[in-house]
């Protein structure tokens, strides 16, 4: 497959495309703001992947490669918003209400990435970098142009909020002082 | 099940949960990314018909171009059994010609006779056999005047161009010499000239051929009137120009098969037209609800697409017309039409994508029973901000059938009308169908009709520029039935307009 898409043959493209676009739409879906925005960071994504396969020197997993790609196209793409780049400047979230219709019904990981969207796109970007992609928060500012300071308080009102909506959604618990977290595999 | 929930167990769990998340992405993101890896694949079918038209063109250039008709025209045969030699150099200066019969610069060892292969036809170049005998004179053999040309003079009334023969000639040898002098025909540039010979039938030489020269014209048209066959004239005489008798009934018998092959001459009545035109795709609805039901209650349960509640945004698309037209003139300023046309035509509907839902299509069936179909959907009718445009389209061949009328004109330049009614199939569609209550678009291709009529109506101006006959005006074509299957209640009619650009000699 790695072979036919250095060949430039379009079965073997497609075959990659089939095998990681799932998954790669589903790290888009959680930095765009509709799923319209994330096929069109998942279209750029692939059409940079395709370009630059030769880079790929095989020493790592090429899940892992495609998702660099695919999560440094995001942020681009994001970054090309004025409102992101304005949103990354909030101090105050407090603004927003987070109500128990607001919080979809569904299972699993879907109603996690769910709860996740719900948060502020600059909350949510710096959330999804340090916590679900192990960024640092100096690459965090690098990649985003930030101070590494804004990056850690994006990321600590971000984890309180999005703790707040999970909750309110009880997929988390609090009893006393510790906070506990509901098994989603179940 | 619990676990402690820290903050390197909350990211561990985010992560995890997030990495199990997938979403299925459409096909148009694959699309997107294909026709940007593939650029040369993105229009197939257009590849396919530009490739066919200019190879239609290029086929239709060599068959009428004067070299390939002068090279047809002028066959050799130099083989014993085809001892003919077709000419059809076109004599440099008329005015120098000379009628050998007049001059008595024969060359009376020459014998030249003509066969008039096209006698029927005074539109068509007569074919002339020139052949020489040097070593038998009165063979006493006979000729076949069937086809030999009549003894005719130039248009101008002073050059003898061909001699006519007729079968009575076969019996009688003993013509003289001034008939046979008045039954060949040629034109000289030098009275000194020889004539090219013929030996034994078989074109052999042109003696001093850098100021002799042998112009025999297989086009007369501009040089004599139609000949036609008598059967009056006798050729015969011992001292007559030994022409050559010996294979004379199978040179006869080439000749005529030969002259079938040179028969190629373009039909002034016929012209085709290669063209291509841009246009921008449109639509149109019933304005009114026209439900082929009886039933009073129908028309609150069939909704239209042309509702204007929906508020519905449907905007144009670029399409392209393109094919080959014959015309053939019928009457004065009448042409017949017809060719092959293909026809990518079509419109967008803005939408929105939204969740995978349910919707339904209502459709009234022959008995005027309304039922319905459920689909399941994922584009909205475009009244959220996000708007993404739906193609409804079709790629067609057609064969258009119509009246050409000149309006006006001259040599140069002329202005027609055409319209013609274009029966055709439709090669490839899609179509996205507003549902019942106007809140999704449905993606149904299998609605479309595969059998379509459209009609056309253009005008064009048709100019001369270095013999390429330009045609350039506008078209409108408008489908004369609708898109969709007779059980779907609404009719739509696409309406392209265009420019049509078309050349041909």
């Amino acid at each position: 497959m790695l072979q036919g898409c250095l060949d430039n043959l379009s079965i073997a493209q497609e075959a990659l495309y089939n095998r990681f676009s799932p998954r790669m739409l589903g790290v888009c879906y959680r930095y765009a703001r509709n799923r319209e925005d994330a096929e069109d960071m998942l279209q750029e994504g692939f059409i940079k992947i395709y370009s630059q396969i030769r880079q790929y020197n095989g020493s790592g997993a090429l899940e892992g490669w495609i998702r660099k790609i695919i999560v440094h196209t995001c942020i681009n793409v994001l970054k090309k918003n004025k409102k992101f780049s304005d949103s990354l400047d909030l101090i105050h979230a407090s603004g927003i209400e987070i109500s128990e219709n607001n919080i979809p019904s569904m299972l699993q990981a879907k109603q996690v990435v769910e709860c996740i969207r719900l948060l502020p796109i600059g909350y949510r970007t710096v959330l999804n970098l340090y916590a679900i992609e192990g960024f640092s928060h100096k690459e965090i500012s690098a990649i985003l142009e930030i101070e590494e300071s804004t990056s850690r308080s994006q990321y600590t009102r971000a984890r309180s909020l999005l703790e707040e909506i999970l909750i309110k959604k009880k997929i988390l618990q609090k009893p006393h002082e510790t906070v506990r977290m509901v098994s989603m595999s179940r | 099940m619990e676990r402690r929930f820290d903050m390197s167990d909350f990211e561990r769990s985010l992560k995890d949960h997030a990495d199990q998340f997938k979403l299925v992405p459409s096909k148009r993101v694959w699309n997107g990314i294909y026709n940007n890896l593939h650029p040369g694949s993105k229009w197939p079918s257009i590849s396919i018909a530009i490739v066919f038209i200019i190879t239609l063109i290029s086929i239709g250039n060599w068959n009428n171009s004067p070299a390939h008709s002068d090279k047809n025209s002028s066959l050799t045969e130099n083989s014993a059994s085809n001892d003919i030699e077709f000419s059809n150099r076109r004599p440099n200066n008329i005015s120098s010609k000379k009628d050998i019969s007049e001059k008595g610069a024969v060359n009376k060892q020459s014998e030249i006779a003509s066969i008039n292969a096209q006698s029927s036809n005074s539109n068509v170049s007569p074919k002339i056999v020139l052949t020489e005998n040097n070593n038998e004179k009165n063979s006493g053999k006979s000729l076949p005047a069937a086809n030999f040309f009549n003894n005719k003079n130039y248009t101008n009334g002073e050059k003898n161009v061909c001699e006519e023969l007729n079968q009575e000639a076969e019996n009688n040898l003993t013509s003289e010499k001034s008939n046979q002098e008045k039954s060949i025909g040629v034109y000289e540039n030098n009275l000194t000239e020889n004539l090219p010979v013929i030996q034994n039938g078989l074109l052999s030489e042109t003696v001093n051929s850098s100021k002799k020269e042998l112009l025999v014209h297989t086009s007369f048209e501009e040089f004599i009137e139609p000949f036609q066959f008598s059967p009056s004239l006798n050729l015969s005489g011992s001292d007559s120009k030994a022409i050559n008798m010996t294979d004379f009934s199978s040179q006869k018998a080439t000749a005529i098969t030969n002259a079938k092959k040179i028969k190629r001459k373009k039909n002034k009545n016929v012209e085709w037209t290669f063209y291509a035109a841009p246009t921008i795709g449109t639509v149109s609805f019933n304005k009114k609800r026209n439900i082929a039901t009886s039933s009073s209650n129908v028309s609150s349960v069939i909704i239209l697409p042309n509702d204007p509640s929906f508020g519905l945004i449907r905007t144009a698309k670029i399409g392209f017309e393109t094919g080959a037209e014959m015309s053939y003139k019928i009457f004065r300023k009448f042409s017949f039409i017809t060719g092959a046309n293909f026809t990518y035509s079509g419109y967008n509907n803005m939408s929105n994508l939204i969740h995978p839902t349910f919707a339904s299509l209502n459709f009234v069936d022959r008995n005027s029973i309304i039922y319905s179909k459920s689909y399941v959907t994922n584009y909205g009718n475009g009244q959220s901000p996000n708007r993404i445009p739906l193609t409804n389209y079709s790629f067609e061949i057609s064969v258009p059938l119509g009246l050409r009328y000149n309006i006006w004109g001259n040599e140069k330049i002329q202005i027609n009308a055409v319209s013609t009614v274009d029966p055709s199939i439709v090669l490839k569609k899609n179509a996205f169908i507003i549902s019942s209550d106007g809140r999704y678009y449905i993606n149904d291709p299998s609605l479309v009709r595969n059998i379509n009529l459209a009609g056309h109506f253009g005008s064009y101006i048709s100019f001369s520029v270095n013999k390429i006959k330009w045609h350039i005006g506008p078209d409108i074509r408008y489908q004369l039935l609708s898109t969709y299957k007779s059980y779907y209640p609404s009719k739509e009619h696409f309406i392209d307009y265009g420019i049509r650009i078309g050349i041909s000699r």
